[in-house]
């Protein structure tokens, strides 16, 4: 699988990872939501930022020529909501992070991954 | 710097291949167990939060007919909560030797609320953890590297013959970098 980065920005400065970072909105760092690149979940995801955002405007998006996926940023008082872009636009997963604290110095303190080749094993079982 | 999972079957080996044979088993017995090593390379911290959820089978070489019904069905055989379905055992013995299969008692079966879901995963024991010493479940400290083991418990429910299933396993955690 593609690499995949998660971009945000704060005050005119972007901020790009080759990791996977995430966080829900609230609570302890565990997955926020993770979604495969369809026109359902592309739809999802839209709707979902410009819920959050409240502000249609400000959750653009843009499917590039080498099928990187970028979702704008949004911010909302305190909170961040990242970008995850692919490679693969297939293996496009998006996730929110709220950068309050960790993300002055550009960096989160910790990521919580998606599923990849590294960390899934598929099991297969013939029953005679 | 990005840190990576290496799961793999031996301990410090190469990583595993994305998908694997469980063989053949018979309604109402038990597909043969996968020994999984886990570790990572972060430099900077232990890595947290781990845990276990099934989901769809993306791998590849798939040999069933429907992925989709593939979870659905073996999740429900953990949701029937009669000892069946996909098994992770996070108890090695100590010492263990290859190919020793973790005692039974300590089988964890996966069910929606219970390692059916990203939602709702099983918690890396610190049981597991066969090199380093975490302080917590959900711990793989540097260096440090886990023990588990996988398999299918085939109910009696399910027709002879009723031919290939899929499952996938996903380990989630946090990093620092």
């Amino acid at each position: 699988m593609a690499g995949l980065e998660v971009t945000w920005k704060k005050m005119g400065e972007e901020f790009t990872y080759t990791v996977m970072y995430a966080k829900a909105v609230e609570g302890p760092w565990v997955p926020a939501h993770a979604y495969r690149l369809t026109d359902e979940s592309v739809d999802w995801i839209i709707n979902y930022l410009e819920e959050v955002a409240e502000s249609p405007a400000s959750a653009p998006y843009e499917l590039t020529e080498n099928n990187v996926f970028v979702i704008n940023d949004v911010r909302q008082d305190e909170q961040y909501y990242v970008k995850v872009v692919s490679h693969d636009k297939n293996d496009l997963w998006w996730y929110s992070y709220n950068g309050k604290g960790s993300i002055e110095g550009g960096v989160p303190n910790k990521t919580t991954p998606i599923p990849t080749d590294g960390n899934t094993v598929g099991f297969q079982f013939e029953i005679i | 710097m990005t840190v990576n999972i290496i799961i793999s079957d031996q301990s410090g080996g190469n990583s595993i291949a994305d998908s694997v044979d469980l063989g053949q088993a018979s309604t109402s017995s038990d597909t043969s167990f996968q020994d999984l090593f886990i570790r990572h390379d972060a430099n900077a911290a232990a890595i947290t939060d781990c845990a276990f959820y099934m989901t769809k089978y993306t791998s590849s070489g798939y040999l069933g007919s429907d992925a989709d019904a593939d979870y659905t069905e073996v999740l429900g055989w953990g949701d029937e909560d009669d000892g069946d379905g996909f098994v992770v055992n996070q108890a090695p013995q100590d010492p263990w030797t290859p190919g020793q299969q973790f005692p039974e008692g300590n089988d964890q079966i996966v069910k929606t609320i219970g390692g059916g879901t990203i939602n709702s995963p099983l918690t890396l024991l610190s049981s597991a953890v066969v090199v380093g010493d975490p302080d917590e479940d959900g711990e793989i400290p540097l260096s440090g590297e886990a023990h588990i083991q996988a398999r299918i418990k085939v109910p009696a429910s399910v027709p002879a013959g009723a031919g290939y299933r899929a499952v996938e396993l996903v380990m989630a955690y946090s990093a620092t970098s």
